[in-house]
């Protein structure tokens, strides 16, 4: 099922965004959303980062040339 | 004039053709605050987030030929226009309702005989309108939802905090509601 929590992930929007990160949509946010640390957060009323990435990992942002 | 609005009956169910149509052309269940707070998100959509999620994905997933691509964009283009014009429709139609329904009798700025009671004055209208419209966006990020995204949606698949949501909210709005009434003499 479906992640509940999609609509206002503020990650979801990227998943969705390039080829290469639907893969992160297919295993978390269309398989198994229970694991994924955003939800998880969510769920217990925590804050979530933006940059939390489901598997638990904080992004870390890189500056492009 | 009092006001004469939809049949909540009818109401109900064009509300919950909206959802089920929503989840037929994304795919997603419908939730306006969550679709108000992704829009106002779009800001970290940035190139170096990008580039630096795209490397996580790599060290998560590994090299995989197609990861994603084989299937086409994650999200067809046409999910995605439909995610973000239903909140400008969702406002565009609730004017075309008015400006197509004169019979409601409802005038602008009024928001019905017991607004007007309590709030004479069409800055006192828009200011309590205002705040409660962050009020709401508070309640609504804290709760995990809204009525749409609780009452249509999470209600609807069987979520059990939507449940306990909509009781709370539910029963708060019809004791406040009752109490306006009563004070109003309606």
């Amino acid at each position: 099922m479906a992640c509940p929590k999609a609509e206002g992930c503020a990650l979801y929007e990227l998943f969705t965004s390039r080829a290469l990160l639907g893969v992160w949509k297919t295993y978390y946010c269309l398989g198994q959303h229970e694991n994924c640390e955003r939800f998880k957060r969510s769920e217990t009323g925590q804050e979530i980062d933006d940059t939390l990435l489901p598997n638990g990992q904080s992004l870390q942002p890189v500056k492009q040339r | 004039m009092e006001p004469a609005f939809i049949s909540p009956w009818l109401a109900g169910v064009l509300t919950a053709l909206v959802a089920v149509a929503y989840a037929g052309v994304t795919g997603w269940m419908l939730g306006v605050s969550g679709l108000f707070d992704a829009a106002l998100r779009r800001r970290v959509s940035n190139e170096d987030l990008l580039a630096a999620l795209e490397a996580a994905t790599l060290a998560q997933f590994g090299e995989q030929p197609g990861a994603g691509a084989a299937e086409g964009p994650a999200t067809a283009p046409s999910d995605r226009n439909a995610r973000r014009w239903f909140l400008p429709g969702m406002l565009l139609g609730g004017l075309a309702w008015r400006l197509l329904s004169p019979a409601t009798g409802l005038e602008w700025g009024t928001l019905g005989p017991s607004m007007s009671l309590w709030l004479p004055s069409l800055g006192a209208r828009v200011g309590v309108l205002f705040g409660s419209g962050v009020l709401l966006g508070f309640g609504a990020r804290m709760a995990g939802g809204c009525t749409s995204g609780h009452g249509l949606s999470g209600v609807a698949t069987g979520q059990r905090g939507s449940f306990v949501s909509v009781a709370v909210f539910w029963t708060v709005a019809t004791a406040l509601s009752a109490v306006m009434n009563r004070v109003a003499g309606r």
